[in-house]
């Protein structure tokens, strides 16, 4: 059972990760590879701020994400200037750059020993210390985001983010300043991803570099391309599938140690698969 | 919407059917085989194994398995009270796959005890152990956090056992000015070098410079221009392996003669000769019949760790025949009350090793030195 | 300041490798303007596959060589026509084939796992006992001296080939503009068949390049991928002296940098210099 709702938190995780991504890459067209330095961010303030001032947690998740959206806005502003692969391999760097900001700056973040210890969310004198709970809690933040999400895509703002995905140039010429509403998203997409950072270091309770690398934040693209670009509940579908599918090979009896590379093996594959045979992934709504 | 609706009803339905199956397989629902004890007139105790067997670090912890397995064998299964079974998986050393192990191991194979391997799962390991009143071993963390709370505990030398010897050694060999390689996302040798720091500031012994490279690195050569011509009289290598033979390549290459040293790292690697003749700081030493018994029944040498796990199984394995009567396999509460108090141990890492109230067992580093390729202890 | 001449000397040996892979995957960008990820893991291919035949069957070395960059030559063809040929036929967009690359790189890299173990090999078989020559007080060794070499023999090779053959200027009529290359004439599918072939081959030489200098392991390719790209983008994509004159450059900047600041840092200096390139001269050095 608690491994049913460790996966089931893994889950909510991973589906907050994907809805925020997927305002970036599905809604609005912009493939960022760099998602994993803003979870990565959210997690370590957080972490930080609760063992060394014991701040409660949720003061301390909305400390990470408005330090998340001032980092974020600085980078979706250089970003803004790449278009398609150039957009892509831009953000590959400031992952790498943030990483080994992480790994480095060792008299914050304790670099590759990373910080243990971060206590669990307690509101008014109730601890989320069981599992049960704190999957309740992830939950309620997941639907939340969810609905924020169907809130902006659904909403004047998210059409315009669509016309720009569509034709960057038309939108403009009709006089939005389609740079703005570009690094309104990527903002608000980077708090998102902080939030299921804080959410992570405190459920996990010890975090280091090695879970905010480019590996990852491939991975949570492959989340939302699996699923389906530019739409919600792809995002969290993709999250359902890739958290589940290494869960499901595991008991399917491979030696363990070759069951790791039949993972990425099966996880490649699922990848050029998609982009031949349904390039909108399971209920997509755009093509890459 | 609808053609969308019925995709994800779809999928989900697949997914959590072939979920259901794959667990009522692994636990015997369907097949009603596994948790028997090969005997069936005994109870049967489960161990569960949470090890790195594929990333960078996948040769030490195949040998850890190996060496809790070769425990296992030797097990004289006829005169125990219960039956063992061992259950491993695989966390490739990331701590959030290693949340996942521990809670599979937990919660789906309702194992008895856990081993964890290293500092970074360990830290994950723990809290989950404590909330499940697990008791759970790490055979391979320097850090000590480890072993925080009551189920938890490390049977591996702590970094600053080694970092004491080390500066022994120094000055007994009258070295003062030393170059240190690192390797900076590796908590091992972060908890070395810190240890050593720590140990190092009342001596005369000089640290001229720090060089800290990243996993992965291949080219050194720059970082070893940089600390070339400073005079140092050893270099000190806390890197893993391949960075560790390709620096120590590369020094010679550049025309560096000094010696290196290490504390811990040498053992990580397969290419001894690179180091003939270099005298250097281990954990504990392994005790020559196991270096034999391991090397004959997997045709190589033990890797280091591989010890702590060989003994790391046996200290539960003896709570565990301590705490039960042999009808029911006894609580976590009460296997953790005998191995919290271990005495006397006697195992491959030495003789009468107990629990401290740390939570540590505490065991000795070693001087050794590589001679005709082999490792060679030369102080006791 | 006696550690300049050394440092220029390494700055020289990593250019050296950068080139290799920078040549062959420039050869790629510059007919079918796509990132080929993929091609990273190839350079594993032909390492690993010297490693068989030299180490394992015990073949002469040359042989082994010459296998070694054929078979990654094949294998970037099938791949070729087994995924990116009916990607492109269908006019799938850079970053539907970016995706692609991405799932074909994790299955390659991993099968090459299951195959040969994860663990770092050296293909030399004997260890440490290699010519060295010393320049101006710096220090070089045989392979790289060799590597250094065919880096400029490939380089001009190309050039020439680009000038004076038939097919290379066929390459350079699709890489110009596909469409009217077909209607001329040319069979496009088979050019840039053998364009993936030869820069498949090239990287498989670098990898087995590599594999004598330093080592090889089924996870060598990304980091060198990230490099090659890095150069190609700095010295002028899709041209083939911009990509050595790029592998260069970021050798010196990668070595003078380290020098200065600290090793762990390399990665986000390479990535910092690519952003900085994107962002005020996108073109790179030498224009196309």
């Amino acid at each position: 059972m608690e491994y049913l709702i460790h996966i089931a938190i893994l889950i909510s995780i991973y589906g907050i990760l994907g809805l925020s991504l997927n305002l970036v890459v599905g809604f609005t067209g912009l493939l960022s590879v760099t998602q994993a330095a803003f979870y990565g961010i959210g997690a370590y303030v957080t972490a930080i701020l609760l063992t060394s001032t014991g701040m409660n947690f949720f003061l301390a998740m909305l400390l990470g994400i408005v330090i998340t959206a001032i980092i974020s806005l600085a980078i979706g502003f250089v970003l803004s200037k790449f278009k398609d692969d150039y957009y892509a391999l831009g953000s590959f760097g400031f992952n790498v750059i943030i990483y080994s900001i992480f790994l480095n700056w060792q008299s914050l973040t304790r670099g590759p020993l990373g910080i243990p210890g971060i206590p669990r969310p307690s509101l008014f004198g109730f601890t989320f210390s069981e599992n049960i709970w704190f999957l309740v809690l992830s939950v309620v933040i997941l639907g939340t985001i969810y609905f924020l999400c169907r809130f902006i895509t659904t909403s004047s703002f998210g059409r315009v983010l669509k016309a720009i995905r569509e034709d960057e140039e038309a939108i403009s010429v009709f006089g939005y300043r389609t740079l703005w509403y570009k690094l309104a998203i990527f903002v608000i997409s980077a708090g998102m991803a902080a939030v299921a950072g804080s959410l992570f270091a405190s459920y996990i309770t010890f975090i280091d570099p090695s879970s905010f690398t480019l590996t990852e934040s491939i991975f949570i693209l492959a989340v939302i391309i699996l699923g389906g670009l530019a739409n919600n509940k792809g995002a969290v579908l993709g999250a359902v599938c890739l958290i589940l599918l290494p869960e499901i090979l595991r008991f399917v009896g491979f030696p363990s140690d070759i069951a790791a590379q039949m993972r990425q093996v099966t996880y490649g594959v699922i990848l050029i698969l998609l982009m031949l045979y349904r390039p909108q992934g399971l209920v997509g709504e755009y093509r890459l | 919407m609808t053609k969308t609706t019925r995709i994800m009803l779809g999928v989900i339905g697949i997914v959590i059917l072939a979920s259901i199956i794959g667990i009522l397989a692994k636990s015997g629902g369907l097949l009603g085989v596994s948790h028997v004890g090969q005997t069936g007139s005994k109870p049967t105790v489960i161990i569960g194994v949470t090890l790195p067997l594929t990333g960078d670090v996948a040769m030490l912890g195949q040998s850890n398995k190996n060496a809790i397995e070769l425990a296992y064998s030797q097990l004289d299964k006829t005169n125990l009270k219960y039956d063992y079974k061992l259950v491993f998986e695989d966390d490739g050393f990331k701590p959030s796959i290693g949340a996942t192990t521990a809670n599979k191991l937990i919660s789906v194979d309702k194992v008895d005890a856990l081993i964890s391997f290293g500092s970074p799962v360990g830290n994950v390991v723990s809290p989950i152990a404590e909330a499940a009143g697990v008791p759970h071993i790490n055979d391979f963390a320097s850090d000590p956090h480890v072993a925080t709370g009551q189920y938890n505990y490390v049977d591996y030398t702590p970094a600053s056992e080694d970092a004491k010897l080390f500066v022994q050694e120094l000055q007994r060999r009258g070295i003062n000015k030393i170059v240190f390689f690192g390797q900076q996302d590796n908590p091992g040798s972060a908890a070395l070098i810190n240890a050593f720091l720590d140990g190092v500031k009342l001596t005369n012994i000089q640290v001229l410079s720090t060089q800290m490279i990243v996993t992965g690195t291949r080219d050194f050569r720059t970082e070893i221009s940089k600390v070339k011509n400073l005079g140092a009289n050893l270099y000190v290598l806390e890197l893993s392996s391949p960075e560790l033979e390709t620096v120590t390549k590369q020094l010679r290459t550049a025309g560096v003669k000094t010696p290196v040293s290490t504390m811990e790292t040498f053992e990580f690697s397969d290419q001894l000769s690179l180091f003939e003749g270099m005298w250097y700081v281990n954990c504990a030493d392994a005790a020559q019949w196991f270096v034999d018994l391991y090397t004959k029944t997997y045709g190589t040498a033990p890797k280091f760790g591989a010890a702590n796990g060989y003994d790391t199984l046996n200290m539960i394995v003896q709570s565990v025949e301590k705490a039960g009567d042999g009808i029911t396999v006894p609580k976590g509460t009460e296997i953790n009350a005998r191995i919290g108090s271990i005495k006397g141990f006697d195992g491959a890492l030495g003789t009468g090793m107990s629990m401290g109230s740390d939570h540590l067992v505490a065991s000795k580093a070693v001087v050794r030195m590589i001679k005709n390729g082999v490792p060679v202890t030369i102080t006791p | 300041m006696d550690i300049i001449p050394q440092l220029i000397v390494n700055s020289i040996i990593a250019g050296a490798i950068y080139s290799m892979v920078a040549l062959g995957f420039n050869l790629i960008y510059g007919t079918t303007k796509f990132f080929d990820l993929g091609y990273g893991a190839l350079a594993a291919v032909g390492g690993y596959t010297v490693f068989y035949f030299y180490k394992g069957i015990g073949l002469n070395l040359y042989i082994a060589i010459i296998l070694g960059i054929l078979i990654s030559g094949a294998i970037g063809l099938l791949i070729y026509r087994l995924v990116y040929a009916p990607l492109r036929a269908r006019k799938s967009s850079g970053m539907v084939l970016l995706v692609a690359a991405l799932g074909v790189m994790t299955a390659v890299q991993s099968i090459v796992a299951i195959l040969f173990t994860s663990q770092f090999q050296t293909l030399s078989r004997s260890a440490g006992s290699e010519a060295v020559y010393n320049i101006f007080g710096g220090v070089i060794t045989q392979t790289q001296l060799i590597i250094l070499v065919l880096g400029i023999v490939i380089m001009v090779a190309i050039g020439l080939m680009f000038r004076y053959t038939l097919f290379g200027k066929a390459i350079k009529a699709v890489g110009d503009d596909e469409e009217v290359s077909k209607i001329v004439g040319i069979n496009t599918v088979r050019v840039i068949g053998w364009v993936f072939f030869l820069g498949s081959a090239i990287a498989g030489l670098a990898g087995i390049l590599v594999g004598f200098d330093t080592g090889i392991e089924p996870t060598m390719g990304l980091s060198l991928l990230l490099k090659g790209v890095i150069a190609s983008i700095i010295g002028g994509i899709g041209n083939v002296y911009g990509g050595v004159l790029g592998a260069f450059l970021l050798g010196f900047i990668e070595n003078f940098g380290i020098w200065q600041i600290s090793g762990e840092w390399k990665d986000a200096i390479a990535f910092g210099v690519l952003i900085i390139f994107l962002l005020f001269r996108p073109q790179g050095i030498l224009r196309r």
